[in-house]
């Protein structure tokens, strides 16, 4: 029991962070980015490199994997989407971009993984590094790669609410999402913005590839598995938000792993490979119930209130047609 | 001070003559005449446009610090692609636009903003989804967002409130007041009462006419109408087609039956 619990806690907040990084870029440039989960592969590779090549502590690897697939990030932003966006392609083109992108990133994964083995003889497909972690309290303890998961997770949640919310940077981030001409026209450096998101969203998946490698078999083909995981987690949540991703990543995570674990217990282990039928589920749900996502629900009482006090304001401005000033 | 001539086309009395089928003679007299000024804005036979669309064919335009200059004319005359030449946000073909002494015919827009010019958009000119607070914070930083409302008290008891929830005219309070927290030297100024009734435009207007008169800034802005802006402003120019038709004084032109009916579309 309590591995599952450590495997649904873990699996969710580590898909959380991802949706997060989708649902970032997606904001941005109004492109699903399909190659998202090879920066998570990435990191992962990279905490393998750092424990089994070098030598260093796995928890190492999380600065190094958040830099090295920032930079990925950054270099997909500059050399494809940018570019296509410049030649004013179509947001098919985009897509099918961000596909072509994430074959070869799983060619080079691969070519990784090879290199890794053949030259080091280090195990790198399959592999886990949970055997290189601490568990506090010793045997039957808490593994350290879950308080880092819930401690990154739950600083994530902080860190961006205190970003777009307290600081001038991320209010400039919020309105050159809302409206980038006017945030050009204002003076605002929307290009240096948008590297940042790219960067921020590239270097958030290195990390939860790293923390995936702690706990779950990694391996290239992780890519292509974890993609509608992603995906369903940041459309459960609403595909525009960043909170609404951290919700739907952690709902879809946690029903995946809890869901394929009770049906085992009710069908048998024949089930295990019908595990992506969950969060495909999920999406088809909430595309046909609410398209919006779970944020929607609340959008649409923020709305609501925003709606009245528009009419209050106009009342209010239809009586003072008399009066002198505005609004006062 | 502009005058009619004995061919019917407008002067302004410094040896400037112009008719709408004339334009270009017009321009040829002012840029001879304007060599050795010292125009806070100063542009010369202006080509340009979106893309291949070419709308503005050889513009010239001057502007000075202290005064209200408008540009008006009919819609797709225009008057909001010389605005947006003017802050780098459309593609110059050819023409040279100056302005406090600089070459910006070619320079970016975020450098422009450098050289103390600032641009209001017509529409979408806030952050919708963001606060008062935070929208001033985006130009001005936050410790200076609340300082930044100094021209703008009325704004003061929603600054919490998100920008969409405010009426039209405190939208365009607000637009303002982002424009002007870099102090600008020049304010440009695109439809600034376009939908706004009667009231809020007078306010918004006599906001702009105080800044105006308080900062000696040069102020340029585009109006659709025409009746208003020409009360208040020192310089008009009629565009139309693309091309400058009038330069001068807006009561000559109120007062050119021709021209007002022909191009602004006055019957009295």
């Amino acid at each position: 029991m309590a591995i599952i619990l450590f495997d649904g806690l873990i699996y969710a907040s580590v898909l959380a962070v991802l949706c997060v990084g989708l649902s970032l870029t997606y904001k941005i440039t109004s492109v699903p980015n399909f190659a998202h989960t090879s920066f998570a592969i990435l990191g992962m590779y990279m905490a393998l490199i750092m424990s089994k090549v070098i030598g260093l502590s796995v928890y190492v690897a999380l600065p190094v994997a958040f830099a090295a697939s920032g930079a990925l990030a950054l270099f997909m932003y500059y050399g494809i989407i940018r570019i296509l966006q410049k030649k004013k392609s179509s947001l098919i083109s985009l897509i099918i971009a961000t596909l072509a992108f994430d074959m070869f990133m799983i060619g080079v994964l691969n070519i990784i993984a090879d290199g890794v083995r053949n030259t080091y003889q280090v195990h790198s497909r399959d592999f886990t590094l949970r055997s290189l972690d601490t568990v506090i309290g010793g045997d039957g303890g808490l593994p350290l790669v879950f308080v880092v998961t819930m401690v990154l997770l739950a600083g994530l949640a902080l860190g961006l609410y205190f970003l777009l919310y307290r600081t001038s940077f991320g209010m400039s981030m919020r309105g050159a999402i809302e409206n980038e001409s006017l945030a050009q026209t204002l003076g605002i450096n929307t290009r240096l913005i948008f590297s940042f998101a790219w960067f921020l969203s590239g270097g958030l998946a290195g990390m939860a590839g790293v923390l995936m490698a702690m706990w779950f078999q990694g391996d290239p083909s992780l890519a292509a598995i974890m993609l509608p995981s992603i995906f369903a987690g940041s459309i459960v949540g609403g595909f525009s938000s960043i909170y609404g991703a951290i919700l739907g990543g952690l709902l879809v995570g946690v029903s995946e792993v809890v869901g394929t674990s009770v049906l085992i217990d009710l069908l048998g282990y024949w089930v295990i490979p019908y595990r992506p039928v969950i969060p495909f589920i999920a999406m088809i749900a909430t595309l046909l119930i609410l398209p919006g996502g779970l944020i929607q629900l609340i959008t649409k009482y923020q709305k609501r209130r925003q709606a009245a006090m528009r009419a209050r304001r106009k009342e209010e401005e239809e009586e003072e047609e008399e009066g002198d000033s505005i609004g006062t | 001070m502009a005058s009619r001539n004995a061919l019917g086309s407008i002067g302004d009395g410094q040896g400037r003559t112009d008719t709408p089928t004339t334009s270009s003679a017009m321009q040829d007299s002012e840029r001879s005449s304007s060599s050795s000024s010292s125009h806070a804005i100063e542009i010369k036979d202006l080509v340009c446009g979106y893309g291949k669309n070419q709308v503005l064919h050889g513009v010239d335009f001057d502007a000075d610090l202290s005064k209200i200059t408008a540009i008006v004319g009919s819609n797709g005359s225009g008057k909001s692609t010389l605005l947006k030449a003017l802050f780098g946000l459309c593609d110059v073909k050819s023409g040279s636009i100056h302005a406090l002494g600089r070459d910006i015919t070619h320079v970016p827009t975020h450098a422009i903003l450098g050289y103390g010019i600032s641009y209001m958009a017509q529409r979408k000119n806030v952050f919708q989804d963001l606060t008062l607070r935070e929208n001033l914070a985006v130009v001005a930083g936050l410790r200076n967002a609340e300082q930044s409302m100094d021209h703008f008290p009325e704004l003061l008891p929603f600054l919490d409130r998100p920008a969409m929830t405010l009426s039209g005219g405190q939208r365009q309070l607000l637009a303002m007041a982002m424009a002007l927290v870099h102090k600008p030297r020049i304010m440009l100024f695109d439809e600034p009462t376009a939908a706004l009734s009667p009231k809020n435009a007078d306010i918004i207007i006599g906001k702009i006419r105080d800044l105006n008169a308080k900062h000696e800034n040069c102020i340029v802005l585009v109006e659709q109408n025409v009746k208003h802006a020409l009360r208040y402003c020192d310089k008009v120019y009629l565009l139309a087609s693309g091309n400058v038709v009038y330069s001068g004084d807006p009561t000559t032109l109120l007062e050119d039956k021709d021209l007002a009916s022909k191009y602004l579309g006055m019957t009295s």
